[in-house]
């Protein structure tokens, strides 16, 4: 998956409507009206979230079914996982690093410690 | 949050043998945040740090002969011994931080909590919800793939399990 397509998937993902609708086709298909139901807002207005949702390629809706329910697609959202582990290896590393100082600091004898240990 | 399948963050846990006010102190003193360097690849610019809120703190990360970046980051909150929020980058470095639009990069929450024998840290890192699609795709960019190569050399040099 290319930057680019990782960011269209990140762009999707920043919002709390399209989130909530994500989490409810996580349980299983929709229909575009129970998407709606627990939002305060149009179905035109649902239906653009669900269109940004299409685009990158998280959602796909049925093309037989007569009421054509929303599926969850959960292919670009491994790839965020894969991404959001890269950012958190960097700080894991990091506070490894920060234990293993602490535990120097805190062998030092009192007279030469840095500050003053309460 | 809304409990949703993709998480924009994440939450990491570490025991640490030290009281509250030496865990904050590794984390705000530029002598102590010698930690947040490369293991064998000492900064070749002094690390500083502007304790307050809005002041910034930056760590000159070297790689190797040839790669090197800037990182640190913006603090928006500060309760001493306690908690430390700051946003995750630096003015030209990894993440690259623009200071009028400090929402653009990660945020980064530090608790410290008194535990049995030292502390406890939390550590969280949070994408702003508001994030347009060219801002995520400039952060992308410029950033993460940076940010990503350096974690991924690290693992062909580091001698660390």
């Amino acid at each position: 998956m290319t930057v680019d397509t990782l960011s269209v998937v990140f762009s999707a993902l920043a919002d709390p409507t399209r989130r909530a609708m994500l989490a409810r086709l996580a349980k299983g298909p929709a229909t575009v009206g129970e998407l709606a139901a627990p939002h305060a807002m149009t179905l035109p207005s649902v239906s653009r979230h669900l269109k940004v949702l299409e685009q990158a390629g998280l959602v796909t809706k049925g093309r037989s079914a007569q009421w054509r329910p929303c599926r969850l697609e959960p292919a670009p959202l491994l790839a965020v996982d894969a991404w959001i582990a890269g950012y958190r290896t960097f700080f894991d590393e990091r506070l490894d690093r920060l234990q293993r100082h602490l535990e120097a600091v805190s062998r030092r004898p009192p007279d030469s410690t840095i500050g003053d240990l309460p | 949050m809304t409990g949703t399948p993709a998480a924009r963050g994440f939450t990491i846990m570490r025991r640490v043998a030290a009281s509250r006010a030496a865990v904050f102190r590794a984390w705000t003193v530029p002598e102590e945040l010698v930690w947040f360097e490369n293991p064998g690849f000492p900064a070749r610019v002094p690390t500083t740090v502007e304790l307050r809120v809005g002041g910034q703190w930056r760590v000159h990360m070297v790689e190797s002969e040839t790669k090197e970046y800037v990182t640190g980051g913006v603090y928006r909150e500060i309760v001493p011994d306690e908690r430390l929020v700051f946003s995750h980058g630096a003015v030209g470095g990894w993440p690259d931080l623009d200071l009028d639009h400090l929402d653009d990069v990660p945020l980064v929450t530090i608790v410290l909590t008194d535990i049995d024998g030292g502390t406890q840290l939390a550590l969280t890192v949070e994408l702003a919800d508001h994030l347009t699609e060219d801002e995520v795709r400039h952060w992308l960019g410029t950033g993460i793939a940076a940010g990503w190569e350096h974690t991924l050399a690290r693992f062909d040099t580091s001698p660390d399990p």
